[in-house]
């Protein structure tokens, strides 16, 4: 099982990966990849690699914008390794039908415990085969791909991203099937 | 001479007209497509707005300058020099244009200067540059944000903000502004601020641009290798 998150902007992965030590990682990484709801974090789970594209559609289709995008995905052993807690009770937000239970929470964290997520970070970052990215180009054919499997949930959407998909499908002369 | 205006919809004509400002249009006798107005051969007049593409009917009437009383649409031809060509708009239209960009300009800069980091919520700023794009265009957008870079680019929060607010929209949308944008950003000795530049650059893709990004100065490690992952993807 894999827990897959977007990282907000893909060169914090390099500023991550790069750092000697995490205790000197800027502050402004800390609310930009780790900001908190109620004590969790949200991530996105994937039973296989082979069925990553579904979860990937889920996630981006719960952001604000059609952006490259790069992909964090912490396995089960990282999750018991640094002894983090799960809570599957929670459906995601997302504009992919049938797919907000892949929606997972990292709760009961703490200031040290997100020290530890960000530890997991940087050492997920050193070995790159866990880390995946899509071209914004690729994240447009991954939407594209949802309308015409008539699974895009549009009343889900955030706004901006609603008005970003609109346009996409006008440019590409699809209608969306409500 | 007459006053010219630039209506930005059809609630801005119908304040302006309550105003009782002068309003210049072409004879109803001919047609004339006026940065907005259509005036048709019959009454009613139409005015159509360019944005939105709807046509309403509406009641124009022009104010003599002299004693300030409305003169109806069908005398309208009277002592009335109908020799403006369509030009004559534009140019008194850019003053209009100006009044309003500053206004855009003055917001949008707040808007930029609280810029949010949340991936969540869509910033007021991005909201302002939408409204900027829908009202006017995307040359004024390029207008108004290069103006507040320069007056702005000892604050690396304001630029952060144009390049992040800059990535949603195609380098098509933007070409050849934003490249001329993005490449004065990158000049800025902050290399957060060059990695927010190099990301809007990343999330156009384009080839034509290798060649900045193997040029940009930097001292980092990990901006190297940001650098060095993004042009690895565009040479493909």
């Amino acid at each position: 099982m894999y827990y897959i998150r977007k990282l907000t902007k893909p060169f914090n992965f390099n500023k991550i990966k790069c750092i000697k030590s995490v205790d000197d990682i800027d502050s402004d990484i800390i609310k930009q990849e780790l900001s908190t709801k109620q004590n969790t974090l949200s991530f996105w789970k994937c039973e296989k690699l082979e069925h990553i594209k579904e979860t990937i559609k889920a996630i981006i289709l719960s952001t604000s914008e059609i952006s490259k995008s790069k992909f964090i995905m912490l396995d089960s052993n990282i999750i018991k390794e640094y002894e983090l807690e799960v809570d599957e009770s929670n459906k995601g937000k997302t504009g992919y039908k049938g797919y907000d239970d892949l929606h997972i929470d990292i709760c009961n964290l703490t200031y040290k415990k997100l020290g530890t997520i960000l530890n997991a970070y940087k050492k997920v970052f050193e070995d790159d085969q866990n880390t995946c990215e899509y071209q914004k180009d690729d994240i447009k054919e991954l939407i594209l791909e949802v309308i015409q499997q008539g699974l895009l949930d549009i009343d889900n959407l955030n706004e901006s991203l609603k008005k970003d998909i609109i346009k996409l499908t006008e440019k590409n002369n699809i209608t969306i099937e409500k | 001479m007459n006053n010219y205006l630039f209506i930005e919809n059809f609630e801005d004509l119908t304040n302006k007209r309550n105003q009782n400002k002068n309003v210049y249009y072409e004879s109803p006798t001919k047609k004339q497509i006026i940065t907005g107005f259509f005036i048709s051969e019959v009454k009613p007049l139409i005015a159509y707005n360019a944005s939105s593409q709807k046509t309403t009917h509406i009641d124009l009437y022009k104010y003599s300058s002299t004693d300030n009383k409305k003169v109806s649409a069908d005398n309208l031809d009277r002592g009335f020099d109908t020799t403006y060509s369509k030009e004559d708009f534009f140019i008194n239209k850019s003053e209009q244009i100006q009044k309003a960009i500053s206004r855009y300009k003055k917001q949008l800069r707040v808007y930029l200067q609280n810029f949010d980091y949340s991936p969540e919520n869509l910033s007021l700023a991005e909201k302002k540059i939408s409204e900027v794009v829908n009202t006017f265009s995307f040359e004024i957008l390029g207008n108004i944000l290069q103006s507040i870079s320069m007056e702005n680019y000892d604050k690396p929060n304001i630029l952060c903000g144009i390049c992040h607010s800059l990535e949603r929209f195609d380098l098509d949308d933007v070409y050849p502004w934003g490249t001329t944008l993005m490449l004065s950003i990158l000049l800025h000795k902050d290399e957060n601020v060059k990695a927010y530049a190099i990301s809007t650059i990343d999330n156009w893709a384009d080839r034509s641009l290798l060649s900045v990004l193997k040029n940009i100065d930097c001292s980092s490690d990990w901006l190297k290798g940001y650098i060095e992952d993004v042009i690895s993807v565009l040479e493909v």
